[in-house]
């Protein structure tokens, strides 16, 4: 078959080869041509494969992070290369320890970018007046104007000798939060950096500090775990890390025993082998119970705790035992003492009674767990020891885990390998006299008080009490607050008895706030600066703890091209006219303290805070006096701040020669590493802190301690503060703990302690049991319409309500129906909300979701924007109490309510 | 995290829409499953869905007495039944069964009669009532000349006016010669298994986006795909057997995963 | 050469022609294509219009018919679509559907109807948009294109149109009211099988001689 070439050039182009006459191009040419000819089909537009109407958005993932919650998950944003609008967010596929799995808040974040209610730029109070139901009236200024007016308030309290009357709160931060929250007060001259950690779970840390030395929040081995026994914690559903245990939780059930120790039937209780519907303050009587049975049985760790001599278990219920027949482990010390102080006389027939759990489920949870050590992971949530005579049950709960062997052990309770992360730059050469004297006061939450040890580390006062901070402004004790800058934190709202804090600011005589919405917080605001989306528009850097590693992990501008240069992010970076808090802020007000004389902040960014690689200072970068250039040179300070704080990581130079490298991964560059986003530690060894292997635990001994030899350290140190004594302290302190009293708990080892009623039980026969609703992004969800449609994912709550839930028999007595509009009132105030009955409740009990109530924040979030509350806020009826050991807010145990129909 | 994202990753390369005799189906593992709600979220920033709107939903029961009390989450979505009775009703076939066994819905044939929400056993097709996203038409700021508006934030973002959707809206959803990222007033719509994922050789966004990776998709025409291999190790369950429209959709194991005998990963008595 | 050339573009044309007449004549008698039946001519198709013609009664009839035969609302007499002949006689807009669609789509078109892709009128007029090209091809001289337009229409007729012209023409003899439509079935019927077998042979015949496209295409007058 001879082939014909083709031979009329013009019309040969739809016949190039073969395969191009049956593309689009000639068939579609030809009915294009055919045009009304045609009746049943149509030539569709520059058809080439039949696709190409498929208008294809592509996009890069760039890497951020997201903090919707303290799990901190590494993320990737997906920004659509036609449009740079945020389509998507996951969690980071680099990640070891969550991959691209992310819970669902990670989404409302984008709700929360495009939110129409966010602040697009500063605005001023014009309202003189300062009220819940006063209109501030804002008017909005230009970012000049505002840094203006702050420099001038805080000029003339430095003019007047009280630089103590400022005041920084914190809220939601990154680890660059030492330029705003620590340096910047520091050189101004006050004390009064107020942090929000006192009301997230500081008591939780109380646990392992007196135990094995070491003040922070823990990460579970569950992969290779045999037994969860969760105090209160609700894994699944909220702090540490949802993202990995949510991906775990269904090959953790297939291995391992899942054990919830919860009021209410959670998220995690719903899908465990045991629900252990605890009487709320009572979990410290479950942990005794659980101690005693291990012991009791013989079912400890030989090697962490210990043996008889003679190999006989003299751990019989009602009997004391001789020290001098056990020989301790060199891995711990106190078991005799904690058996002869607290546990032998804990059966669980009497905690039974006491906690309202049968006995045999007791027994038999206690055996299960010991059974599975040392693979077993007894988990302390926030639940047990947010409670006003919490810290002990922290301990006793995390002692269990020193019983069974699990501390820093496979399948038991880890922390965080080493970081190579550097701090910042520090400002002591900045500070002078007015600031020294300044800085020498009481700090205005009173925290170091007899009454408010805050036992940190150790330290007398050595922990921020957040809610006490209200009083002291009230009080004006130790002295009065007269200017105050809070970020990323709604304490009108977030903190027990919140309408103490709307009293306190409206007492504030200036206060500016830096924040994305108009918050209840910042309707007592005189100037609201509107801040960066977190996981969006802002330089930060996050950690990230689980599956045996730490990430470091970075925020990044996602919706500039190039985020080290700073005009991009200025421009596309952000949506709105807004900067970040923790840099371009105090960066800005350090041109203005200098425009009026006051240097030293200005003269510390400009020596201290040069781009590492470049060595050029933020004026070498960026020269100039107008308000651009400055605003230029913030954003490039917030960029180096971020350098140099991950310098070890990505400089090899700085990390081989000045730097006490821990390990992990390593980068050779800053664009590779902030291209990447985040860094992975080494993998945590196991038990490479037990002495017996070599190591170390940090507490005073040296070693895991069941009799509380370190706390007693502290608890003198602060009776020795006072001139008093331990069991003085902690009679102020509402614990019935003594040191030498027969009738009463040992005043240091891990004890059960009787609730504290905040309330008489006559007239308030309810325990109140608040929980944090599970799409909650630490206060500041409620404004999107996916949490509000999806919130049901909280067991028992339906779409959209806000509901107090209520168990049918109690219903049944008071003659409450399903739905009915119910008040809930407490000794510190009353709420409005609708009854549910459920039965994951705990008869005489109320359980409600933490979350809803705003009267503030936006549109969905509240019924009527700075008018009506949208459902009731739970902190109107929780009661400013502490559990003053640790310092933190009582969240759970002791709150009492009465309920009736409206 | 699993091997299972891995090999649902190799599950795309054999899963493919224009293959001849290509029976999509997803199996839902219940015990993995931990009553979330990231599919549902995802699927409605998916889809551009407004509020009421949502395929990927649930059915949440709760049962017996304080304190022996069970709580099951059950994530539903369209079953893409073999023998939809809403397809069958359709009186314009705008609902029609489609590539892959989808039950496909052509929004310009469709006349909102109806008879499909109707026939629908699951109650998984949803009507517009009004064109949507109305509260993204709104010009109000909450604070004047403080907060943005709905119009303002749209247009910061570089969205069109005549765009029903929210400023951060998927433009990859069914798309045409000119985009319809929505559907409109007066018309069904409901879920495709993400046809318009598949064609791009993606997974449905709620498969994708379940970060405990409780839900598998694939072939069933393909006796080596995973959806084949968990059909075979569980007995798979699927919602109102006795309807007969034979759902695409199976459920294994059991929410409850407590119920289960430790460390054999087999089902106990509830399964 | 060119001469034959140009009959055998000519009689490619009738081919094409055909299609389209046959496409409009299966439409709603109101969209047109009665119109052109009136203008054709026995040398423009290959199909006997004269005896079409003859039995186009009136209007109100015609009407009649073929809403009875294709169009229901409920029992169609005669669906015409292929999904019913070729998947499940109860169904419309199946997987069928869907693969007669998306051969359109590729080729650059799309069903324009408010009806199925796989109905009989646009199966037609995607034929004579393949044979219209194959005759654009051959005007042009691109031989080899004009070759692939014959693979092309040899494969939508045996895969697609060709499986069910004839249930559907025996559905409309038996159902058809009017001697119109009864007609119809015979020419359309007869004229697509018979074009199918010229297909193949002429594709036969080009893979398994040396006779070129040109010689191949003889016989293709009007029968």
């Amino acid at each position: 078959m001879s082939q014909h070439d083709t031979t009329d050039d013009d019309d040969t182009d739809l016949w190039i080869g073969r395969r191009d006459v049956m593309k689009a191009g000639a068939v579609g040419a030809v009915a294009a041509g055919l045009g009304s000819s045609l009746t049943s089909l149509t030539p569709l537009a520059q058809a080439e494969d039949g696709r190409t109407d498929l208008v294809e958005h592509t996009g890069d993932w760039r890497p951020s992070t997201c903090a919707g919650c303290t799990s901190w998950c590494a993320a990737q944003v997906l920004v659509d290369d036609e449009t740079d609008r945020v389509l998507r967010t996951r969690g980071h596929e680099d990640s070891r320890i969550h991959g691209t799995n992310d819970c669902p808040r990670q989404d409302l974040g984008i709700q929360q970018l495009y939110d129409p209610d966010r602040i697009t730029q500063p605005m001023r109070r014009t309202n003189p007046e300062k009220g819940r139901d006063v209109d501030p009236e804002f008017e909005p200024i230009s970012w000049e104007e505002a840094i203006g007016e702050i420099a001038d308030r805080i000029m003339e309290l430095r003019e007047n000798g009280e630089p103590e009357t400022f005041m920084v709160t914190r809220g939601r931060y990154t680890y660059l939060r030492p330029i705003l929250y620590s340096y910047l007060p520091q050189i101004i001259g006050s004390p009064n950096n107020i942090s929000h950690s006192a009301i997230c779970a500081e008591a939780e840390k109380f646990g392992p500090m007196y135990t094995e030395g070491e003040w922070s929040y823990r990460q579970y081995d569950v992969q290779q775990s045999r037994y969860v026994l969760a105090w209160g914690a609700d894994p699944i559903s909220a702090n540490r890390q949802v993202s990995h245990y949510s991906n775990e939780f269904g090959d953790l059930l297939d291995r391992a025993t899942v054990a919830v120790v919860e009021p209410r039937l959670s998220s995690t209780a719903t899908k465990s082998d045991e629900w252990l519907p605890v009487e709320p303050g009572h979990d410290g009587a479950l942990a005794s119970a659980m101690a005693h049975v291990i012991l009791r049985d013989g079912l400890w760790n030989r090697e962490f705790v210990g043996e008889f001599e003679d190999g006989e278990n003299r751990f019989v219920p009602g009997e004391r035992v001789d020290p001098e027949t056990f020989e301790e482990s060199e891995n711990s010390r106190g078991v005799i003492e904690w058996w002869n102080e607290e546990l032998y006389d804990k059966e669980p027939e009497w905690a039974a009674d006491e906690a309202g759990v049968p006995a045999e489920q007791i027994e038999r949870v206690a055996t299960g767990f010991a059974e599975a050590g040392p693979n077993a992971i007894s988990w302390l949530g926030g639940g047990p020891c947010m409670q006003v005579r919490g810290s002990y049950t922290a301990m006793a709960i995390h002692a269990l885990n020193g019983l069974v062997g699990s501390v820093g052990n496979r399948g038991g309770t880890l922390y965080a390998p080493s970081t190579g992360v550097e701090d910042l730059p520090a400002p002591d050469e900045y500070v002078d006299e007015v600031a020294e004297a300044g800085l020498d006061h009481e700090k205005i939450d009173q925290r170091g008080r007899l009454e408010f040890p805050a036992l940190k580390d150790g330290e007398s006062g050595g922990g921020v009490v957040t809610n006490n901070a209200a009083d002291g402004i009230l009080d004006e004790d130790p002295n009065e607050i007269e200017v105050l800058i809070s970020y990323w934190n709604n304490f009108a709202f977030s903190n027990p008895e919140s309408q103490r804090w709307e009293e306190a600011l409206a007492e504030i005589p200036f206060h500016a706030t830096i924040e994305t919405h108009a918050s209840e917080t910042a309707w007592f605001a005189d100037v609201v600066l509107p801040a960066t989306h977190h996981q969006f528009e802002r330089w930060g850097q996050l950690r990230s703890t689980g599956a045996g590693y730490r990430t470091i992990n970075l925020h990044t501008p996602v919706m500039a091209d190039d985020p080290d240069d700073p005009e991009d992010v200025l421009e596309n970076g952000r949506l709105w006219d807004v900067k970040t808090d923790e840099t371009e802020i105090p960066y800005l007000l350090a041109e203005a303290l200098a425009d009026r004389g006051f240097e030293n902040l200005l003269a510390f960014f400009e020596t201290e805070y040069p781009d590492p690689e470049s060595g050029r200072s933020l004026r070498e970068e960026i020269p100039g006096d107008d308000f651009e250039s400055r605003e230029l040179r913030a954003q490039a300070f917030s960029r180096n701040a971020l350098k140099l704080r991950t310098r070890p990581i990505w400089d090899p130079d700085y990390r081989e020669n000045e730097f006490d490298w821990p390990g992990g991964e390593e980068f050779d560059d800053w664009v590779e590493f902030r291209e990447r986003g985040i860094w992975h530690t080494d993998e945590w060894e196991y038990r490479h802190r037990w002495p017996s292997e070599g190591g170390e635990f940090d507490t005073d001994t040296g070693v895991f301690e069941f009799d509380g030899e370190t706390l007693r350290n502290a608890l003198e140190g602060h009776a020795e503060r006072h001139d008093t004594d331990v069991d003085t302290v902690l009679d102020v302190c509402n614990y019935q703990g003594r040191v030498d009293d027969p009738d009463a708990p040992d005043a240091f080892v891990p004890h059960y302690e009787e609730p504290y009623d905040m309330g008489d039980e006559d007239d308030y026969p309810f325990n109140f049991v608040d929980y944090k609703d599970r799409l909650n992004r630490e206060g500041r969800s409620a404004n999107t319409p996916w949490a509000q449609e999806f919130n049901d994912v909280n067991p028992g709550d339906e779409p959209g309500k806000d509901l107090a839930k209520i168990n049918p028999r109690d219903a049944d007595r008071l003659g409450i129906e399903d739905g009915d509009e119910i008040s809930i009132r407490s000794p510190v105030g009353e709420i409005e909300s609708t009854a549910k009955l459920w039965e994951g409740v705990r008869p005489g009990t109320v359980a409600k979701t933490w979350g809803q109530g705003h009267w503030a924040y936006g549109r969905v979030a509240s019924d009527e924007f700075g008018d009506e509350a949208r459902g009731g806020s739970n902190n109107v009826v929780i009661g400013a109490e502490y559990d003053r050991l640790s310092g933190s807010s009582v969240f759970y145990g002791d709150v009492r309510v009465d309920i009736e129909t409206r | 995290m699993s091997s299972e994202s891995e090999s649902l990753d190799a599950e795309l390369e054999t899963t493919t829409l224009d293959g001849e005799g290509v029976d999509l189906s997803m199996v839902i593992d219940l015990q993995r499953c931990t009553g979330c709600g990231a599919c549902n979220i995802g699927c409605a920033q998916e889809n551009n869905l407004q509020e009421g709107m949502a395929y990927s939903s649930r059915i949440i029961e709760t049962n017996g007495e304080f304190p022996n009390v069970s709580y099951e989450y059950t994530p539903t979505l369209c079953n893409q039944c073999d023998d939809a009775p809403c397809a069958e009703g359709c009186p314009t076939s705008a609902l029609h069964k489609g590539k892959g066994g989808i039950t496909m819905h052509d929004h310009e044939t469709c006349i909102g009669c109806k008879s499909c929400m109707i026939n629908c056993p699951y109650d998984e097709i949803h009507l517009n009532e009004e064109d949507p996203h109305p509260t993204w038409e709104s010009e109000e700021a909450t604070i004047e000349s403080g907060t943005a508006s709905a119009r303002a934030v749209k247009d910061r973002a570089g969205v069109d006016d005549d765009v029903d959707a929210p400023a951060y809206y998927n433009p990859n959803r069914e798309v045409s010669e000119t985009e319809h990222p929505t559907r409109y007033k007066g018309i069904v719509e409901k879920c495709n298994f993400c046809v318009h994922r598949l064609e791009r050789d993606e997974l449905p966004r709620c498969v994708e986006e379940c970060p405990c990776e409780a839900r598998i998709f694939g072939d069933r025409n393909d006796p080596d795909s995973t959806v084949n291999e968990v059909l075979a190790k569980y007995n798979p369950d699927v919602l109102k057997a006795d309807e007969g429209t034979e759902p695409s959709v199976n459920y294994v194991r059991d929410y409850n995963g407590g119920s289960y005998e430790r460390g054999t990963g087999e089902p106990g008595l509830g399964d | 050469m060119s001469d034959t050339l140009d009959d055998r573009i000519a009689a490619e044309r009738q081919r094409a022609e055909t299609y389209r007449l046959l496409a409009a004549l299966f439409q709603p008698p109101d969209a047109g294509g009665m119109d052109g039946l009136e203008a054709t001519t026995d040398a423009d198709v290959s199909i006997a219009v004269g005896r079409l013609r003859e039995a186009v009664p009136d209007r109100d009839s015609l009407k009649l018919d073929h809403a009875g035969l294709f169009v229901g609302p409920f029992d169609l007499l005669a669906p015409p679509y292929e999904s019913v002949y070729v998947d499940d006689e109860t169904r419309v807009m199946t997987e069928a559907t869907e693969r007669v669609r998306t051969e359109y789509r590729e080729a650059g078109v799309d069903i324009d109807l408010d009806e199925p892709a796989d109905h009989v009128a646009a199966e037609l007029e995607f034929t004579y948009l393949l044979v219209a090209t194959e005759v654009e091809a051959l005007d042009a001289g691109a031989f080899e294109a004009a070759e692939r337009c014959l693979e092309r229409q040899y494969e939508f007729l045996s895969a697609h149109l060709g499986r069910w012209i004839s249930e559907l023409a025996e559905n409309m003899r038996e159902h058809a009211d009017t001697a119109f439509y009864s007609a119809l079935a015979d020419e359309a019927r007869s004229f697509v099988e018979a074009d199918g077998r010229r297909l193949a042979e002429r594709l036969e015949r080009l893979d398994s001689t040396d006779d070129d496209l040109v010689a191949v295409l003889e016989g293709g007058e009007n029968r």
